[in-house]
C-alpha cells in the first residue's frame, strides 16, 4: 500500500494549488465528462426509479432524472467545494471537498447502479453470483477508485503537463507543481500499474466472495497474482521515492497503525458487549484500507509536503 | 530550521524541478525545504550546500532555542 500515500500526494499536488497569476485548471471539465460517461454506462436503481414511478413521475422522466442527478450532483460538489474553500487552508479545502464529495457519491449511488455491464459480464465467464452484501459493495467501491486513479495517473504518463491541468479541480493551477519532467512520468505509470492491480485485487476478492462454491478458485488465483504483482511494484515504487517522500510514507502508516489499533480496541470493546458483530477478513482489510486512505490523506496534506500553493 | 535555498535557488534562475532534477530528489522536496516543512538529513543537506558551493551553515540554519 505504499503506493496509496504517493499517488494520493501526487494527484494533490495535481488537484490542488493558489496561484493567481497561474493557468486555469481544467478539472471541473473533466469531471463534468466522466461524470456523464459513467451516467451513460449505468442504469437507474431499481427501487429509487420504482418509487418514482409510483409517485406519478412518467418512467421516461424518471430515467431521465436518475441519469442526469449524478452529473448535476458532482458538478455541484466540485463547484460550492471550491466556493466554500476559497481563501482557506489546504487541509480544510480537502475536508470540504471529501464531505461534498461523500454527498455526491451518496446521491449518485442512490440513482445508479454504476457501471452495470461488469458484474454481468463477469458473471457470464466465471458463473452467476449472487447480490453483493454491503461489505461487497465496499470492495467494488474501493476497486474501481483504485482504477479511476490510476486512468488519471496514466493519462499524466503518458502526456504529462496536460493531463495534469485537465485534473486540477481547484480554481488556479501553480505551473511549478504542473512540469511533470520524464523521470516524474516513469513514477506516475509505475504508480498506475500498481493501482490498477490493487484494483483487480479488490475486484476479485469481491466477485470471490459473490460467487457460487465451485467457481471461487479463479478469482482467487487472479486476486492472488494481481496482490503480487502489485506488491513488486510497489517496491519499484519504494526504491524510486526520495528521503523525503519515504519519510513521509512512514510517518502516514505509523499513524494509520495507531488509528487502525485504537478502532479494533473500541469495536472490540463494543464486541464483548454483544453490541458489534466479529470481525471476518474482509472486513479487517476493507477497514484497515479505508483507515490508510484516510489518515495518510489527511497526514500528507496536513504535513504540507504537496503544498504547490507555498512554491515561487 | 530556516534555510537560503529558494534565494540561491533564484539567484541562478532554476524552478523547483530543475534543482530537484539536479540533486535527483523530488520537486515536493524541494517545496518543502523551502517552506520549512522538511528537514533535510545530514546527507542531502551537505549534498544541496555543496550543490551551491557553499558550506552547510550557509545553507541552514537551525531554529534558535526558545
Amino acid at each position: 500500500m505504499t503506493k496509496v500515500l504517493y499517488i494520493l500526494e501526487k494527484v494533490i499536488v495535481m488537484m490542488s494549488s493558489a496561484n493567481p497569476s497561474a493557468p486555469r485548471s481544467r478539472g471541473v471539465l473533466t469531471m463534468t465528462v466522466l461524470a456523464a460517461a459513467l451516467s451513460a454506462v449505468s442504469q437507474p436503481t431499481p427501487k429509487t426509479l420504482a418509487s418514482l414511478i409510483a409517485s406519478g413521475v412518467p418512467e421516461t422522466g424518471a430515467r431521465l432524472l436518475l441519469h442526469v442527478t449524478p452529473v448535476l450532483l458532482i458538478i455541484g460538489a466540485l463547484v460550492f467545494g471550491r466556493v466554500l474553500g476559497r481563501g482557506r487552508a489546504k487541509t480544510t479545502r480537502w475536508m470540504i471537498y471529501a464531505l461534498l464529495g461523500a454527498v455526491a457519491g451518496f446521491g449518485t449511488a442512490y440513482c445508479l447502479d454504476l457501471l452495470i455491464g461488469v458484474p454481468s459480464t463477469i458473471a457470464a465467464i466465471n458463473g452467476p453470483m449472487r447480490e453483493p452484501d454491503d461489505l461487497d459493495v465496499i470492495l467494488w467501491a474501493i476497486g474501481s477508485l483504485m482504477m479511476a486513479l490510476a486512468a488519471m495517473l496514466t493519462a499524466v504518463a503518458a502526456i504529462g503537463s496536460p493531463a495534469a491541468y485537465a485534473i486540477s479541480i481547484e480554481e488556479d493551477a501553480d505551473p511549478e507543481a504542473y512540469d511533470v519532467r520524464r523521470s516524474e512520468r516513469r513514477m506516475f505509470g509505475v504508480s498506475a500499474a500498481a493501482l490498477v492491480m490493487t484494483g483487480i485485487a479488490y475486484v476479485s476478492l469481491a466477485v470471490a466472495r459473490q460467487s457460487e462454491a465451485a467457481a471461487v478458485v479463479a478469482p482467487v488465483v487472479v486476486a492472488s497474482v494481481a496482490a503480487v504483482a502489485s506488491l513488486a511494484l510497489n517496491i519499484v515504487l519504494w526504491r524510486a521515492l526520495d528521503e523525503m517522500q519515504r519519510r513521509t510514507v512512514i510517518s502516514g502508516y505509523a499513524l494509520s497503525a495507531i488509528a487502525a489499533t485504537i478502532a479494533a480496541f473500541g469495536w472490540a470493546l463494543v464486541q464483548a458487549t454483544g453490541n458489534a458483530p466479529p470481525i471476518d477478513g474482509s472486513a479487517a482489510l476493507v477497514f484497515l484500507s479505508i483507515t490508510q486512505l484516510i489518515v495518510t490523506s489527511f497526514a500528507t496534506i496536513a504535513t504540507g509536503h504537496a503544498a504547490p500553493g507555498k512554491s515561487t | 530550521m530556516k534555510n537560503q535555498l529558494r534565494v540561491l535557488r533564484a539567484q541562478r534562475g532554476w524552478s523547483q524541478a530543475d534543482l530537484a532534477e539536479q540533486l535527483k530528489v523530488s520537486r515536493q522536496t524541494i517545496n518543502a525545504l523551502e517552506t520549512g516543512r522538511y528537514d533535510p538529513s545530514l546527507q542531502l543537506a551537505f549534498t544541496i550546500a555543496r550543490h551551491f558551493g557553499l558550506k552547510i551553515e550557509d545553507v541552514f540554519e537551525p531554529d534558535s532555542p526558545t
